[in-house]
């Protein structure tokens, strides 16, 4: 259903003003990836406010252009300094840099780019795909089988993140609490409002964002003053592709399975790049036949890690555009720039304006092609970028911080809530709260409470409807399980262990 | 800084409770037995076992004082400059309309600049470049309508 819009979707994307946009959006993502300590979703966020005077496939464009190219120039510090640009990185950090120590970096640079975009462009494929089938399916749904997927998205995304299960859930629910805050949709009484009549809208959503990611950054950075160490030289970037082609080729089994990996983890709601790259480089590891090398140096344990991050990326809008249920923190930022825009994420929109979705969909494959010339560009520049102080753009990235969250409504209420909430999430991140999950619940506050509310005055308040529908019984058996396999898997561990003891 | 687990775990169960207290004040909808309250009070439920939780796993953990703060605090220009901005651009905020983006995005900056160590006037020109290439930008070319504030008639 696709393939009738594509002509339609390249006079959308094939005009200079959004080669202009994609052009320097890559290359700020470039710059936000190689600077340790901002984050590709920070670049996100920050862009938010610009997107606002875009229409929306160039307002996507650039979103997916930064955040592909931030993921993968993360690696370039990774390689240089030893310290990932971005989460996505974490997994492969020492091997890139043992790489660089041992003289190979052009090579280890060289098979970060090249597998980035192989990865980036097979989760395109996927989501080009699998996602209008997946919109067809999903136009049968109900309440309550938005219910669960909604759950079954919080879940996850309090399942596989690195922090403790506990304190992921409590800042999933802070950014629950912080979605209820405003009028409620179905009776219209104020809610946590403290009779401030800026919060009856409830709390903007930009400027929590930016808050939420920008703020602790500022904050570390002014104050703790972490300071990175010197940049190895990176010689000729020219070398990057001598002996390329061998390593992928004999690689490439790897290729396509971590592709496949990162893609399906992407899809997963609630786990992003981050998670993507340590699972498959974990399953790299598992099934190679020299696994002593990783940590080490292993050019394998990167190819697989390198396509994973990417292809992740795209794999989270598939959820995205097809239930409005982001897959990581980027897509939450996409979706609610996607509301703005009157282009609700959904089943619908598939059929509404499907000539706008294959003009999306033919930019996730244009940026990760862009990957490819333009990280050769970074990697040239790399130690030139990472000689900027981090605590130099301090003070005007706050600058930005205010405009965004100024613009939204034209009201100064945005900059305090951007405040207050980025205040709120350093006290989080210091004490190991996870940002992420509170971003999803503000995100997907509404959409969880609603379907909640609408199931349970259609069900007359029986739980019993959610489990009457077939999809809505099999998404509810699936949350179950995933609340309850690690229960059970520590409660045989300690058995096991006790037994041990008493032997 | 870091606060120990027991504490959170208390403030959270205390947070859960008002929670609770607030949802249950709102009134239910005419024959439903669900309502704006139904949904924070399940919240309100969780951050009180949370905060239960929290606080027995914290017990058990010992070694830590109940408040630890990152030694980057005793600096007196680092604190400065995280109050600036955090608290202060808050203040900014409450007079944004009538000092304009411009003038006080400047002050700040520079402000910013001088308590980081970047003393020359340099930066002061850098904060004088960036805010007013920012403010023109915003207004000029994407008609974002930042107040010009006191340089009303000039920009």
């Amino acid at each position: 259903m696709i393939f009738q819009h594509l002509g339609a979707a390249f006079e959308l994307v094939l005009t200079w003003n959004m080669f202009l946009i994609m052009f320097s959006c890559a290359l700020f993502g470039l710059f936000v990836g190689s600077v340790p300590g901002l984050s590709a979703t920070m670049a996100t966020a920050m862009l938010v406010p610009l997107t606002f005077f875009m229409d929306p496939v160039p307002a996507i464009a650039a979103i997916v252009t930064t955040a592909a190219m931030a993921i993968f120039a993360s690696d370039i510090p990774a390689a240089l300094i030893r310290i990932p640009g971005t989460a996505a990185s974490a997994a492969y950090v020492s091997d890139l840099n043992a790489l660089t120590r041992a003289g190979k970096v052009g090579r280890a640079l060289g098979i970060s780019v090249t597998a980035s975009a192989i990865g980036g462009i097979f989760g395109s494929l996927v989501l080009i795909f699998a996602a209008p089938e997946l919109a067809l399916v999903s136009l049968n749904f109900t309440s309550f089988e938005y219910f669960w997927l909604a759950l079954l998205g919080l879940t996850a995304a309090v399942m596989l993140g690195s922090a403790s299960i506990l304190k992921s859930l409590i800042a999933l629910c802070i950014g629950l609490m912080i979605a209820s805050v405003g009028m409620d949709t179905t009776s219209g009484l104020p809610r946590f409002t403290f009779g401030l009549t800026s919060l009856l809208d409830g709390v903007a959503f930009v400027p929590a964002l930016i808050g939420m990611f920008a703020i602790p950054e500022l904050i570390r950075t002014f104050v703790h003053r972490d300071l990175p160490p010197p940049a190895a030289p990176i010689g000729n970037p020219f070398s990057l592709f001598r002996g390329l082609g061998g390593v992928l080729w004999r690689h490439k089994t790897n290729l396509a399975r971590s592709s496949t990996i990162g893609t399906i983890i992407g899809i997963l709601p609630g786990a992003g790049s981050d998670i993507a790259s340590w699972i498959s480089y974990a399953v790299s590891k598992k099934f190679s036949k020299k696994p002593e090398v990783y940590g080490d140096g292993s050019e394998e344990g990167l190819v697989d890690a390198c396509a994973a991050n990417n292809s992740a990326l795209s794999g989270a809008y598939v959820p995205a555009m097809v239930f409005g249920i982001p897959g990581d923190s980027i897509t939450a930022i996409v979706i609610g720039v996607l509301y703005i825009k009157g282009l609700n994420p959904g089943p619908m929109v598939f059929l509404t304006s499907a000539d706008t979705i294959a003009a999306i969909f033919l930019v996730f494959l244009l940026a990760n092609i862009l990957i490819v010339p333009l990280g050769l560009l970074a990697i040239g520049f790399a130690a030139q970028i990472l000689r900027v102080p981090k605590l130099v753009l301090a003070p005007m990235i706050l600058g930005f911080c205010i405009v965004g969250s100024y613009s939204i409504d034209a009201s100064a209420s945005g900059v305090v809530i951007m405040v207050v909430l980025g205040v709120l999430a350093y006290l989080m991140e210091e004490n190991g709260f996870p940002v992420a999950p509170t971003i999803l619940g503000i995100v997907m506050g509404l959409l969880v409470e609603r379907n909640l509310v609408t199931s349970l005055i259609k069900s007359d308040g029986s739980p019993l409807g959610f489990f009457e529908r077939p999809i809505a019984a099999g998404l509810a058996l699936t949350v179950a399980i995933i609340w309850i396999v690690p229960v059970v898997l520590w409660v045989r561990r300690r058995k096991k262990r006790s037994g041990e003891t008493f032997v | 800084m870091k606060v120990h687990d027991s504490v959170i775990g208390a403030l959270l169960f205390a947070f859960g409770l008002w929670v609770l207290a607030t949802a249950w004040s709102y009134p239910e909808m005419p024959g439903q037995s669900i309502g704006p309250g139904t949904f924070p009070s399940v919240l309100g439920a969780l951050f009180m076992a949370g905060g239960v939780l929290l606080a027995i796993t914290g017990l058990r953990e010992r070694g830590m004082g109940l408040v630890m703060i990152d030694p980057g605090w005793r600096f007196p220009a680092r604190f400065a400059a995280a109050i600036l901005a955090t608290a202060g651009v808050v203040a900014f905020a409450m007079v944004f309309e009538t000092v304009g983006f411009p003038i006080g995005g400047f002050v700040l900056l520079t402000a910013l600049f001088i308590l980081s160590g970047y003393r020359s006037p340099t930066w002061i020109a850098a904060s004088a470049v960036f805010v007013l290439a920012v403010h023109l930008t915003m207004t000029r070319l994407l008609y974002v309508p930042l107040p010009a504030g006191l340089l009303k008639g000039i920009l």
